[in-house]
C-alpha cells in the first residue's frame, strides 16, 4: 500500500464527502490523478493473449497493484466513499491494442459490485475507440473516455454490464487498465 | 440473373458467393435511389456503421426485391442450404466508412434461415478492410477467422444462419465507403 498511496486530493475529508454525495447520484465516476504515483507497465511479453471472439480479445496479466487493492486503507476509503464495505473478488492488468475489444456480456451470479479501473493508458488522444461503455439494466448508458491516471469507479448491480470499445486499427498505442472487482462484504 | 448457380461451400459453415447477381441495367435507377437514401450512423459495443431504415416494402426497389425475393429464387436458396421454405426477406442498406466495423456474432434471431449481403461498392481491395470474415467454431463458440471474403461489386454472399455461423466485418481502414444491401430470408 505504501508504494502507491491514494493522492491527497482524494483522501481529503471534504473531497471524500463530495465524492460520497456524487456516488449517491451517479453510478460511474472518474477520479483524475487518483494515485500519487503510477506503477510501471509490464513488458508486452509478460502478458497472455485472451482471444474469445464474440466476447473479448485482449491481453491480460497479473495485477500491478495487488497489494494496493487488498490494503485496509483502500477498503476504508471505499467504505467512506460508498457507505458500504467491499471485499476484493479479483484483479488483473488488461491491455487492448489495435483490433482488441470486449463486449457487453452477462456474468452469471453477479449482484451488487464495484468495478475499479485505474487507467494507465499512455497518450489516450492517439486512440480511436477504446473508451469504456456501461449499460445498465434500467436502460441507461454511460461512456467514459480514457484519461491517464484516472480511476474509473463504477457501482454496478445485477444485470449491469461494461466493456471496452473496439480499438481501431488506425489507433496508435493501446488501452492499459489495472482492474479490480469488489463485492459487498 | 436467376440462372446463377448457388455453389454452397460447407466450411467453416455453409456459405456461397454468387457473382454478377444483378442485371445492372435493369436496376440502375434503383441503385441510384438507394445511394440517395438517408443513412443513420449507429454505434454499439458490437458495431459501428450507418444504415437505412428497413427497405423491404420500398416500392422504389421493386426490381431488387424481385431479384432477391421471387419464389423460384427463394426455392433455390432453400434447396441449396437445406432449409424449410423461405417465406419472406427483409432488407436494409449499410455503409461502412473508414473506422467502421462489425464484431463477431452468429446472426441467430428467431426465424432467420439464410443471411445475405449484396455488395455494391466497386473496386474494394483487401487492404481497404471491410472483408466479411468467417470463423470456425467449436460447438457454438467462435474460434479463429478461417476465411476472408473481400467484397466484390455485384456479388451476393449467402450463408446459413446457425450456431456455427460466426462472422464479422473487418474494420474499414481506407477512405472508402463499403455499401451493401443486407438482410435475411425467413422460414
Amino acid at each position: 500500500m505504501a508504494e502507491f498511496p491514494i493522492a491527497f486530493a482524494w483522501r481529503d475529508p471534504a473531497a471524500l464527502a463530495a465524492l460520497s454525495e456524487q456516488l449517491a447520484r451517479e453510478r460511474v465516476v472518474q477520479l483524475s490523478g487518483f494515485l500519487a504515483e503510477l506503477p510501471e507497465l509490464p513488458p508486452a511479453g509478460q502478458l497472455e493473449r485472451e482471444e474469445r471472439s464474440g466476447f473479448a480479445v485482449r491481453a491480460t496479466g497479473p495485477p500491478l497493484l495487488a497489494d494496493f487493492w487488498r490494503s485496509p486503507a483502500l477498503v476504508e476509503w471505499l467504505a467512506q466513499a460508498t457507505g458500504a464495505r467491499w471485499e476484493l473478488r479479483g484483479c488483473r492488468y488488461e491491455r487492448y491494442g489495435a483490433g482488441d475489444y470486449s463486449l457487453l456480456h452477462d456474468a452469471e451470479g453477479e449482484g451488487e459490485r464495484l468495478l475499479l479501473a485505474l487507467d494507465l493508458t499512455r497518450r489516450p488522444q492517439a486512440l480511436l475507440g477504446g473508451f469504456h461503455i456501461f449499460s445498465f439494466v434500467d436502460g441507461a448508458q454511460a461512456t467514459c473516455e480514457r484519461e491517464t491516471g484516472a480511476l474509473l469507479l463504477a457501482r454496478l448491480g445485477a444485470g449491469d454490464l461494461d466493456c471496452v470499445r473496439y480499438v481501431s486499427q488506425l489507433s496508435q498505442g493501446a488501452v492499459r487498465l489495472e482492474c479490480a472487482h469488489f463485492e459487498l462484504s | 440473373m436467376h440462372s446463377h448457380n448457388i455453389e454452397v461451400i460447407p466450411e467453416p459453415f455453409p456459405h456461397a458467393v454468387v457473382r454478377d447477381f444483378l442485371d445492372l441495367d435493369a436496376v440502375a435507377g434503383e441503385l441510384e435511389w438507394l445511394a440517395g437514401q438517408e443513412f443513420e450512423p449507429g454505434e454499439a459495443d458490437l458495431f459501428s456503421y450507418s444504415s437505412t431504415r428497413e427497405l423491404g416494402a420500398a416500392s422504389q426497389l421493386a426490381g431488387l426485391r424481385g431479384a432477391l425475393g421471387d419464389s423460384a429464387w427463394r426455392s433455390r436458396v432453400a434447396a441449396a442450404f437445406d432449409t424449410p421454405p423461405l417465406c419472406s426477406l427483409d432488407l436494409a442498406a449499410y455503409v461502412y466508412a473508414q473506422g467502421d466495423y462489425l464484431l463477431p456474432h452468429d446472426d441467430r434471431v428467431e426465424g432467420r434461415q439464410v443471411a445475405w449481403s449484396l455488395h455494391l461498392t466497386r473496386g474494394l481491395r483487401e487492404q481497404d478492410g471491410g472483408a466479411l470474415e468467417l470463423f470456425d467454431a467449436a460447438g457454438d463458440v467462435a474460434g479463429r477467422v478461417v476465411k476472408r471474403i473481400v467484397p466484390e461489386f455485384n456479388s451476393l454472399v449467402l450463408f446459413r444462419v446457425s450456431p456455427r455461423s460466426w462472422h464479422q466485418v473487418a474494420e474499414v481502414v481506407s477512405d472508402v465507403q463499403r455499401l451493401t444491401v443486407t438482410g435475411w430470408y425467413h422460414g
